[in-house]
């Protein structure tokens, strides 16, 4: 069955092959080098326009710009074969009238496209995120060159752009870090860009760009190979967030199907080693009668949880109270260093395991006769060499009455 | 899948239409000769255009003259040559130039096709899923063998596999139709 529709198959091929093939019109190895020759020479003047754009003399300046956009940049305009690009008949095949090849195809303009040309054009980009300020646009984006104070939220070109063959088409392409800032912190995407045969720059699509999961992107580097290298972090260092915190890896990411895909690394960040979700809850505190000093007695029952599955070496809790009481009896043993002397009533204690709970019963003494409410709060600490963060801050403290 | 770089070092099997070549001193006239027909019929049966083979074979020669230094030192230049081609084929470049071609053609004649007994296998392969009509192409126009099929594309072997079996089995199936409809005639 498979063998006899292979027969077949190839059978027709075959017929294909004979059939088809006298009518292939090759343009030749001559219009190869013809239109070689004239993308070098467009390339060379578009270097000669730079190096005068540099010296900056304004009427050299301006003969440049001329020069450069000396090629209509709309596409139907601008493709139309001009009698100085028609070949001479160089090829026996090209003396009769030619199937399309025969006029030297019209240059593709390089895709390797500078820091100076990225910030000079007026570029279209992938979307941002819905959140971001609607000052972070993508049409006709004149880019920030940043970095620096920038006071709204624009689009801001990251450090310098790679290139290399990104879909494998024999030509370079851009690749380059754009960042638009949202309240503290910045909303960023990769963005790769190519010309079209008009010579105007393209967004050939978003890498990746920083969304809940993916909150930062630091670095990226183009490979021989043509994937792209993604530094990905799971916390922007910013606005609170301690540089030590954010988890870091490289990703990489290929052109494929007309998109932009991840092919290798890691896709997940899994839990944050420098990051617990600590809780605390206090009961009120009830003081006893009045002892022979005229102090009073009471107990605080603080529960601590790590709500994480990552530990937590070293936690502090602290109460929060008017002066005049002070740390006695219960189970201040347990906090390091015991008992806390005069001043914040404070207890590190540790570890706390992932999903651990402790409840503690401190003994307090009240000299004064006050009353009211306090607050207690937990705090990861961790350690110097490793230290621990807790961003979800909404249960770390409880408030209890005392009276 | 067209996101790997060429396999440049993997000869072609025997006896396939496109002959190693030597590895120094390539002619680049010669090579362009040599492959510019065998390239056109396979992107022809890919696209089912030949002027716009055309287009794109001639377009991948360029890039290979551009960095002809570098391609005519590989084992397998035609490799690079086809690979080039074949993503030309399925990019941007592509899409930027129909519209150029089209109206380009609209003052040219037409290649002159052949006759229209011809077409029932470029209208089968468009019948065809891209990923099954690559393939099928690549197999019998092309002569690579699986694994170079699967290289090129950047797919296990086993994927090869069932491309080109189901590729073959719904080419069979559609033209043994054509046929049955033509015998009737």
């Amino acid at each position: 069955m498979t063998e006899r529709d292979d027969i077949l198959v190839t059978s027709e091929f075959a017929a294909f092959r004979a059939a088809y093939s006298p009518a292939v019109r090759p343009a030749g190895p001559a219009a190869v080098r013809e239109t070689i020759r004239q993308r070098r020479r467009r390339t060379a003047v578009v270097t000669a326009a730079a190096v005068v754009l540099a010296v900056a003399i304004p009427v050299g300046a301006n003969a440049a710009l001329q020069r450069r956009t000396g090629r209509p940049p709309a596409p139907a305009q601008s493709i139309e074969p001009t009698p100085s690009q028609t070949l001479p008949s160089s090829t026996p095949t090209t003396a009769s009238p030619t199937p399309s090849t025969a006029d030297p195809t019209p240059a593709t303009p390089s895709g390797r496209i500078s820091r100076t040309q990225l910030l000079a054009a007026r570029l279209d980009l992938p979307d941002w995120p819905w959140y971001v300020p609607k000052t972070c646009t993508t049409a006709k984006v004149r880019l920030d060159p940043g970095p620096g104070v920038i006071g709204d939220s624009v689009p801001v070109l990251l450090g310098d752009p790679d290139y290399g063959d990104l879909d494998g088409d024999g030509g370079a392409e851009t690749v380059a870090l754009v960042s638009c800032r949202n309240g503290e912190a910045q909303v960023k995407q990769v963005v790769a860009f190519d010309r079209d045969v008009g010579g105007r720059i393209r967004p050939m699509g978003q890498i990746v760009g920083t969304f809940d999961e993916l909150p930062d992107i630091t670095e990226f580097s183009v490979r021989a190979d043509g994937r792209i290298r993604v530094r990905v972090a799971d916390g922007q260092a910013c606005c609170g967030t301690p540089g030590w915190m954010p988890q870091r890896q490289w990703r990489t990411y290929a052109w494929s199907g007309g998109r932009f895909r991840q092919v290798e690394g890691p896709t997940s960040f899994g839990p944050n080693p420098h990051v617990v979700d600590l809780a605390i809850t206090a009961d009120d505190i009830t003081w006893g009668p009045k002892g022979a000093d005229g102090t009073r007695t009471g107990t605080a029952v603080v529960i601590v949880r790590n709500l994480s599955q990552v530990p937590a070496s070293l936690v502090e809790v602290h109460l929060r109270m008017q002066v005049g009481t002070t740390a006695d009896g219960g189970d201040w043993a347990a906090c390091q260093g015991g008992p806390p002397p005069k001043g914040p009533i404070i207890c590190r204690f540790g570890p706390l395991g992932p999903g651990a709970t402790r409840t503690f019963r401190f003994g307090l003494r009240n000299s004064n006769t006050s009353s009211g409410t306090g607050i207690a709060e937990v705090d990861p600490i961790g350690t110097e060499a490793f230290p621990l963060s807790d961003p979800s801050r909404e249960n770390n403290e409880d408030r209890y009455r005392y009276r | 899948m067209m996101t790997r770089e060429p396999r440049l070092r993997v000869p072609p099997p025997e006896g396939t239409a496109e002959p190693p070549e030597p590895p120094d001193g390539i002619d680049f006239d010669g090579f362009y000769h040599a492959h510019f027909r065998s390239l056109t019929l396979q992107l022809a049966a890919y696209c089912g255009d030949l002027s716009q083979a055309q287009d794109l074979v001639q377009e991948a020669f360029c890039r290979a003259f551009a960095r002809w230094s570098r391609v005519s030192r590989y084992d397998d230049p035609v490799a690079w040559v086809r690979h080039v081609a074949w993503n030309l084929a399925t990019s941007r470049w592509r899409q930027l130039r129909t519209a150029h071609s089209w109206l380009r053609r609209q003052r040219e004649e037409h290649v002159p096709g052949p006759g229209p007994d011809r077409v029932a296998l470029m209208a089968a392969l468009a019948q065809l899923p891209t990923s099954q009509r690559r393939a099928v192409v690549l197999h019998y126009l092309a002569d690579l063998s699986v694994t170079q099929i699967a290289q090129q594309e950047g797919v296990p072997e086993g994927t090869v596999k069932s491309w080109l079996h189901r590729g073959r089995a719904a080419l069979a199936a559609e033209l043994a139709t054509t046929n049955e409809v033509n015998n009737h005639d």
